[in-house]
């Protein structure tokens, strides 16, 4: 049994697409235990997120917004694992932070909150990753970034086709810092997801990349959104994505420009590729402006692999798997390159590459 | 006795219902160059389409032989592992695929092996000066924003680095300049020896000048109405189709 909730998107204008809407559905079956360490090894940096000082309780709140907020509260509530990252003011950590999260039969359920908290003018990536064979994972991801801070977050799902996937990401970025994000989320038998990203202060960057998969009937279900709230903000939300078979995909992408962004630039590009005339593909790009001086573009492009453009790469001795290998891979390599872990890198590639083979 | 290349016997095929060939004899052996020359929308392109197996063409009846081995059954990609190329009259272009990472695929299924990259790389950039193309190209999307001659150069390039065994080139010599037909023509006489063979479609005589041509089909109306030697061409060329329609009836 399932119950279902719905996280609105900022405008109501898209009811006749029928993608007002998001589904982020809470599974009211047993949460149990997470007991493995995401960690390969002992970091100061990283605590259990039960360790996160009452203090800092605020600057959680303010990353709320973000979150789908009765996931929020489930999260909240049922986790079973999660962390309190802390990165110290002025501290550059050059090696990636990585959780690595595994669901198997001992643990088929993860629920994580995870809290980054990236003091003034410190500069880090944190990786986490979602693999194995499980029953569901809910996550909650929320970030503090301070003046001048530069954080990178890279999520990495490659959950098995059993598995229910859906994960929120919240950010607030205060001004002159940096968010960066990058997902490579092409596994799951449903997937959720959402990012919010509020760019608080002045001159505040997000720059987000993603990539989706589609196949067989898996669904995927996208919610971006980018609040661009101080003056000469930059917003960029660049997503790639290749259906098959008989997936189905919808994209919200919102660029939320308020009163007061003064100068914001905001850039949204969506390319998806379909290499099957049965899948549904919708992209609902949105741009919403309370600012007359503000400078934003969205584009979709959707590259169908046509019959002839198949014959050319089949008459150069391709088979249809080889050639949908090339076209997807070549869709999703600008995303890769952002995954700063080489061993995690070939493993996303592999897991689409067997993916692609069943097809 | 010279080794059969291709043999097509009253070849016959339709688009969307339309029958197109309409009865079809070809022979080539391994060695030679052939030349197919016809009026525009005379089935010329529809031959190398159904020659390399494009899902739209029905084959209706009659038989096409590929060194020995009937190619109806096989599939697209299994007549170009045999050593079937086609250069197309209109190259598709491909985003997202780069030309160096295509070739390198093509290559690794033609051979059933793995391509070494450095020695590929190595040959490719000595293919491409070869003919003229800048080094760049390697990186860019498989013909996407390539000028209609650049294009057509790239179909040459991928006939030099897959190195088939029966070129079939559709049309390559038009749009290029004077110089480019050159380069063109060069590659196409550095890639023919005695053991494959090319099939060339040219409303012009120029891509002709560099190599021995050894026989001449005229097609026209989905057959072909006359053959001869190299001398045909400028028999054409003086005297038009329609003359050699009259001949034949
Ligand atoms: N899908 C189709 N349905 C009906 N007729 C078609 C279709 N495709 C091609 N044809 C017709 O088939 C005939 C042969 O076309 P083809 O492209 O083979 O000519 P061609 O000899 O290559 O001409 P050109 O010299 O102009 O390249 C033309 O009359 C064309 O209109
Ligand atoms: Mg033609």
């Amino acid at each position: 049994m399932k119950q279902e909730i719905y996280s609105p998107i900022p405008e109501r204008t898209w009811r006749w697409l029928g993608v007002n809407d998001t589904r982020y559905s809470l599974p009211t079956a047993e949460v149990g235990s997470y007991n493995k360490s995401p960690l390969a090894a002992p970091d100061a940096r990283v605590r259990a997120i039960e360790e996160l000082p009452e203090k800092f309780r605020e600057f959680v709140q303010k990353a709320e917004n973000a979150a789908v907020p009765p996931a929020a509260a489930f999260v909240e509530e049922k986790k079973n694992s999660g962390s309190f990252i802390e990165i110290a003011a002025n501290d550059t950590v050059e090696t990636p932070i990585y959780l690595d999260y595994i669901l198997d039969e001992a643990s088929p359920v993860l629920v994580d909150e995870q809290f980054i908290y990236a003091r003034r003018g410190s500069k880090a990536t944190v990786v986490i990753s979602y693999r194995g064979d499980g029953a569901f994972h809910r996550g909650l991801t929320r970030i503090y970034a301070e003046p001048e801070a530069e954080i990178h977050l890279v999520k990495v799902q490659l959950l098995s086709t059993q598995t229910n996937h859906a994960d929120s990401v919240g950010v607030y970025v205060d001004k002159d810092a940096c968010f960066r994000f990058t997902a490579a989320e092409p596994g799951a038998a449903e997937s959720a997801t959402t990012l919010m990203v509020q760019l608080a202060g002045d001159n505040g960057e997000a720059d987000c990349e993603s990539l989706y998969f589609g196949d067989e009937t898996r669904s995927i279900d996208m919610n971006y959104i980018l609040r661009q709230q101080g003056k000469n903000t930059t917003a960029s939300m660049e997503v790639h994505g290749a259906l098959l078979d008989e997936s189905q995909k919808i994209f919200r992408g919102t660029l939320d420009f308020q009163r007061g962004a003064k100068g914001s630039v905001g850039r949204e590009n969506e390319e998806v590729v379909l290499l099957s005339p049965k899948v549904r593909n919708r992209s609902v790009p949105l741009m919403l402006s309370g600012e007359d001086d503000v400078d934003g573009h969205h584009a979709v492009s959707i590259g169908k692999m046509d019959e002839n453009k198949l014959f050319y790469l089949m008459s150069r001795g391709l088979d249809l798997p080889e050639a949908q290998r090339l076209v997807v891979e070549a869709a999703f390599n600008p995303v890769l390159e952002r995954v700063p872990l080489e061993s995690l890198r070939a493993e996303i590639n592999a897991y689409i590459q067997r993916r692609l083979c069943h097809a | 006795m010279a080794e059969k290349s291709l043999e097509i016997k009253d070849l016959h095929a339709s688009v969307e219902g339309n029958e197109i060939l309409k009865g079809l004899d070809l022979c080539m052996n391994k060695g030679e160059i052939h030349v197919i020359l016809g009026p525009n929308g005379s089935g010329k392109s529809t031959l190398m389409n159904v020659l390399m197996g494009h899902p739209k063409y029905e084959v209706t009846s009659g038989t096409m032989e590929f060194e020995g081995e009937d190619v109806c059954p096989l599939k697209t990609f299994e007549r170009a592992r045999k050593g079937i190329f086609l250069s197309f009259q209109t190259p598709e272009e491909i985003p997202g695929i780069t030309v160096e990472n295509m070739l390198r695929t093509a290559k690794q299924a033609m051979t059933g092996q793995s391509v070494k990259i450095l020695a590929f790389r190595k040959k490719l950039q000595k293919t491409m000066e070869q003919l003229k193309m800048d080094p760049s190209y390697a990186e860019r999307y498989m013909n996407v924003g390539f000028s209609g001659g650049e294009k057509k150069r790239n179909e040459i390039l991928q006939l030099l680095m897959l190195e088939p065994k029966l070129a079939l080139l559709d049309e390559t010599d038009s749009g290029l300049d004077v110089d480019a037909v050159q380069i063109v023509s060069h590659g196409v006489s550095a890639f023919h020896n005695e053991e494959n063979a090319c099939l060339i479609i040219t409303h012009n005589t120029r891509i002709l000048k560099q190599l021995k041509v050894d026989r001449v089909h005229v097609l026209m109306g989905g057959r072909i109405v006359e053959e001869g030697g190299a001398g045909l061409i400028e028999e054409i060329n003086r005297r038009g189709f329609t003359h050699i329609l009259d001949a034949a009836k």
